[in-house]
């Protein structure tokens, strides 16, 4: 698959700041792609830059093949910042309109695309007049959204889609983004709800003081970074000596959470060269097995390993 | 439809049709009529203040009408500026603040945007103005019906007349084109917390200072006047006043006023710059190293 979003050697500094250190990144043509990073880790000036709201000082950005500027990135990306700005004073309509004339899109296209989005976020007939103003916070968020996707966008990009929105809503957005991929557009998301990101990225990009330490497909990243820990459930407890003693295992402890009440967790590092089938036999011996399987590393995990050690890719 | 074409629709519209303009509109006209039959009143039965207009300065008897006019277009000038540049600086201000600004910059030019807050400011100025003028065109119709001959219409329609009219207006509109970049530049500095509204009385002294050069140079020659013919801080007040008045030649009041709308357009694009870079300001002191490195972005 080719790339849509291609970055190359990407520098920005404020004074004697990089913001960002020669950024290398690619995002494929369909993917969800999650940015994360710690606060002040250079991710909205990377945004910013995507969008031709900053200037870049070495580098280059590329959208579908073509140089980033401002004519370019105004028609091609559908950009919603962290945070969130509306006229309270426009009603609904005009300002999904408004925004979506900017970037160029025909008055069809737009009024065909509102209707849709309107009717997804279950926007009625009364609000769509309203002023803005006169909306909830959440109904104006999804005005937000809505005004980021009207003009049919190539690339989407999102920063803390998440902030704000209850559960019911949240989980319109996490449906929207999947609708967007099933369209064919690529979507970038920034964000700390790891969760969301986990469930929703096929791809990531970790930044941490202006440097990109990690990036790539999810799958491929959490099984390069497999530890081996493996996590057991047991309708008894387990002679943890006996497990130790068998010589098959490195580590034997309780899991800091239960799957279901009455159950006991463990989680298990085998020694190097052995097999799961030699652990399960050993366990076996002692306790009934509910579950077993091996406990890959949670983004979270991942995240905090980075940006601890700080170690560029 | 072009970019800047649908900002200034869309402002234009909202604005113009909203409660506050029209109330502004209709009852400030009548306000003021009743205000000055009010001070009327109470000037034609006090004698103290029948005493302080006989001590107000008058025109001179050698300053001529068209020098008069001059004169009348700077203070035109400078009452649209201070009325109608803080609008400009109060728009620009509640975007920032709003944080609108990230997704229009995204989408449009910041000297773009700001050239659609002038314009459209601009615009809702004038048609405030024409509505003025048709109610005082209405007043002045039924007073020239009940006493023709009263008012030398055909006095007014001299050339000389209409060519001071036409500086007047090339003067009032670039002078306001390049007060309201710098209205639009200091709602760019400005937060939410008042931030940097500092640079707003900055630019008010040089409007003050701007419009008391221009009344002195009515029938004032010297160096100072010869300058501020030419700053353009100064030459929408004094171009008028020398070019109409006759005291300076047609060359060099073409050169103020490329000066004046050059001048206009740098602090356009300059006020864009900041509108974008400033961004990078949330609540924070201004210093003079952000200035640098706003200018400098691209």
């Amino acid at each position: 698959m080719s790339a849509l979003l291609e970055i190359k050697g990407l520098t920005k500094h404020y004074g004697d700041y990089a913001a960002l250190d020669h950024v290398n990144l690619d995002v494929e043509s369909g993917a969800v792609f999650g940015l994360l990073g710690p606060n002040g880790a250079g991710k909205t000036t990377l945004l910013r830059i995507i969008n031709s709201i900053l200037v870049k000082d070495e580098g280059s950005v590329s959208i579908d093949g073509r140089e980033a500027c401002l004519d370019v990135t105004s028609k091609l990306i559908g950009y919603m910042p962290e945070e969130r700005g509306l006229y309270g004073k426009m009603r609904v309509d005009e300002q999904i309109m408004y925004f979506g004339r900017l970037r160029g899109a025909s008055k069809e296209v737009l009024m065909k695309n509102m209707h849709e989005y309107m009717g997804i976020f279950n926007i009625s007939d009364n609000d769509r007049h309203r002023k803005v103003e006169e909306l909830s916070k959440g109904n104006q968020q999804k005005v937000q959204i809505i005004s980021t996707l009207v003009h049919d966008p190539k690339l989407v990009i999102l920063d803390e889609p998440f902030s704000g929105f209850d559960p019911i809503n949240g989980q319109l957005l996490q449906d929207l983004i999947t609708r967007l991929r099933e369209k064919g557009a690529t979507v970038i998301l920034s964000s700390h709800n790891m969760p969301a990101i986990e469930e929703m990225c096929s791809h990531i990009g970790l930044i941490n003081k202006g440097k990109l330490l990690l990036s790539g497909k999810l799958a491929d990243i959490k099984e390069t970074h497999r530890t081996g820990l493996l996590s057991l459930t047991t309708a008894s407890a387990l002679h943890e000596g006996m497990l130790m003693d068998s010589g098959l295992v490195k580590s034997v402890k309780k899991a800091d959470t239960v799957v279901r009440p009455g159950t006991f967790s463990y989680e298990i590092m085998p020694l190097p060269g052995v097999s799961n089938n030699d652990i399960l036999s050993n366990i076996s011996i002692q306790a009934n097995i509910l579950g077993f399987g091996e406990i890959l590393p949670t983004l979270s995990d991942l995240f905090l390993q980075y940006t601890t050690q700080a170690t560029p890719q | 439809m072009s970019k800047l074409t649908t900002l200034i629709k869309s402002e234009y519209r909202i604005d113009a049709t909203s409660k506050s303009f029209w109330l502004t509109t209709l009852l400030l006209p009548v306000f003021l009529f009743l205000l000055g039959g009010f001070i009327g009143y109470l000037g034609a039965n006090s004698d103290a203040m029948q005493s302080m207009s006989e001590h107000t300065p008058h025109p001179g008897d050698d300053i001529t009408g068209m020098q008069v006019l001059g004169m009348l277009s700077g203070f035109m000038l400078f009452m649209f500026i201070t009325m109608y540049g803080s609008m400009i600086f109060q728009k620009v201000k509640t975007e920032k603040t709003n944080r609108i600004v990230e997704i229009l910059v995204s989408c449009v030019p910041g000297r773009t945007v700001m050239m659609a807050k002038v314009i459209t400011v601009g615009l809702l100025g004038l048609t405030q103005m024409a509505i003025w003028m048709a109610m005082f065109g209405a007043g002045f119709f039924v007073f020239y019906v009940l006493m023709p001959g009263v008012l030398p219409i055909a006095d007014l329609l001299q050339w000389k007349i209409l060519a001071g009219l036409l500086i007047a207006f090339l003067y009032f509109v670039g002078g306001y084109c390049f007060y309201g970049s710098l209205f639009a530049m200091a709602g760019a500095f400005t937060d939410r917390n008042n931030e940097n509204q500092g640079v707003l009385s900055c630019i008010m002294v040089c409007l003050m200072v701007s419009f008391y050069i221009g009344i002195f140079s009515v029938d004032n020659f010297g160096l100072l006047t010869q300058v501020a013919f030419y700053v353009p801080f100064t030459s929408p007040t004094t171009g008028p006043a020398q070019s109409i008045g006759g005291a300076a030649p047609w060359w060099s009041t073409l050169i103020s006023l490329i000066i004046l709308y050059g001048s206009a357009y740098l602090t356009l694009v300059l006020a864009g710059k900041a509108y974008t870079s400033a961004l990078l300001l949330k609540g924070k002191k201004l210093s003079v190293r952000d200035l640098v490195v706003f200018f400098r972005a691209k």
